[in-house]
């Protein structure tokens, strides 16, 4: 007796046999009930998909066709309501007291940024003295120099350097040679320099200009780069009206008021007035 | 019996649809028998036909266009049925992990071939689950459908040769899967298989 592996027949017949085609008829009636049903349902008409779903009036009244419609004809409602909104506020120009009011914080935040980022001004400053006599400035700064001052008074004129610490009082007094007879030793110089102190430097000036920001029209038509401000003080106690240049975010001129004036500011006179030139920071730092 | 799984959405049958006439009835019976003598499980057969007419209905236009479409159909049923046999192998293994322990008796003390026939069915059906898929295919459509090898080839997508070495190499795969899971004739005198 061997044993030995089964030859290629043998499995063949044992396949066969394995896999041998005996049916039992009960299951094979099912299995054909099966194949038909499958193929009438494939051929029954598939019923409408939501999308598909066309409501006539009867089946609109029904909750299922009702509720999916309503909500897309109430979003279709609210975007078609809020695209003539948009569109009536960009035909009619009226300004949203929003809007106005962040793009006057952007403009007071470029404003100072751009002054911080200055690398030389130049500054024709107008004021009067106790006397109410003209007093004219001429100030002028630059990066790492010390802040010139030059003085044309009633009283003569007068030159200061000041040292780029603002604040500090290191100030060399220095006759114009064409000054007339004023001695040069004997100038109260805090008096004459405390009434410029916010314009010796950019960071003096972004201190001058940081406060409550208001826009108000620009006195003349022609300036239409320019817009105007007026600057009320963190504590109230002084006005400045400014006007910037929106090309470059740097003011153009300023002019500063008392306290108590704030409603009749076209009307008063200034403290003092000041124009600039500035030498144009680079385009890097410059804010759109 | 469980209940049979419901019949899965389709895309609606086109008016006019010859796909049933031409293609599936005349294949109708062919199909049953396919999947009946592939898992033999009562239970199981409906859905297995179920997933091969699912599976067909799915790749219909590219039957239409196939050279020889009952080949493919009896591909696509021969390849549904045998996933399905290999799923149930796996079911019932985990199922009775100890049924098939010390106390069956081996076959080789048997003198001849006695080899039971409820055994022999679950071995050899157990050694084609173990073949790759083409060759288990392969060897199912010519060795139980009975179907030439031109065909075979042109279900399975290649040439005679090719299909004509996946029968060779499935059925000495098989016996040597049959020799190790025991069953083996031990041949006395006067004795054939």
């Amino acid at each position: 007796m061997i044993r030995k592996k089964l030859s290629k027949q043998e499995v063949d017949q044992l396949l066969r046999r394995s896999f041998r085609d005996d049916i039992p008829a009960e299951l094979e009636e099912q299995m054909n009930e099966r194949f038909l049903e499958f193929w009438r349902r494939a051929s029954l008409p598939r019923p409408a998909s939501a999308r598909e779903r066309v409501p006539t009036p009867g089946a609109a009244l029904t909750w299922f066709t009702v509720i999916p419609n309503m909500r897309r004809a109430l979003l279709a409602t609210w975007a078609v309501l809020m695209l003539a909104a948009g569109g009536a506020l960009r035909i009619g120009h009226t300004s949203s007291f929003l809007a106005e009011s962040f793009a006057i914080r952007q403009t007071a935040a470029s404003v100072i940024g751009q002054l911080q980022r200055s690398h030389k001004m130049e500054c024709r400053l107008e004021t009067r003295d106790e006397q109410g006599r003209p007093v004219l400035y001429l100030i002028s700064w630059s990066d790492g120099r010390d802040t010139r001052v030059e003085m044309e008074g009633p009283n003569g004129n007068r030159v200061w350097f000041v040292a780029a610490q603002p604040m500090r009082t290191s100030v060399v007094n220095v006759p114009v040679p064409a000054a007339r007879n004023q001695p040069v030793g004997s100038r109260p110089h805090e008096r004459w320099l405390g009434a410029i102190r916010d314009f010796l430097s950019a960071p003096a000036m972004a201190e001058l200009l940081a406060g409550q920001w208001q826009a108000i029209p620009v006195a003349s038509p022609g300036e239409k780069d320019h817009a105007a401000f007026i600057i009320t003080s963190p504590a109230g106690q002084s006005f400045a009206r400014v006007i910037v240049d929106l090309h470059t975010y740097l003011p153009v001129s300023l002019a500063t008021f008392p306290a108590g004036s704030g409603a009749q500011l076209a009307s008063s006179r200034p403290l003092l007035s000041a124009r600039f030139q500035w030498e144009k920071p680079s385009a890097a730092g410059r804010q759109p | 019996m469980p209940e049979a799984r419901g019949i899965p959405e389709l895309a609606h049958v086109p008016e006019g649809d010859d796909f049933y006439d031409a293609f599936l009835s005349p294949m109708r019976s062919q199909m049953l028998r396919s999947v009946w003598r592939i898992v033999r499980s009562p239970e199981l057969v409906p859905d297995t036909l179920q997933d091969a007419l699912t599976a067909i209905w799915r790749c219909r236009e590219k039957i239409r266009l196939h050279p020889n479409p009952r080949a493919l159909i009896l591909k696509i049923t021969t390849n549904v049925s045998y996933d399905a046999l290999r799923k149930s192998l796996r079911l019932q293994q985990r199922e009775r992990p100890a049924e098939e322990g010390e106390g069956t008796e081996p076959l080789h003390e048997h003198p001849g071939l006695h080899l039971e026939t409820d055994r022999l069915e679950k071995e050899m059906r157990a050694a084609v689950a173990c073949l790759p898929r083409k060759q288990a295919v392969a060897v199912l459509m010519r060795l139980v459908h009975e179907q030439p090898y031109p065909l075979i080839a042109r279900a399975l997508a290649c040439s005679e040769p090719t299909a004509r070495i996946h029968v060779m190499r499935g059925r000495a795969r098989l016996r040597r899967l049959l020799w190790h899971f025991g069953i083996r004739f031990r041949v006395a005198k006067g004795d054939t298989p």
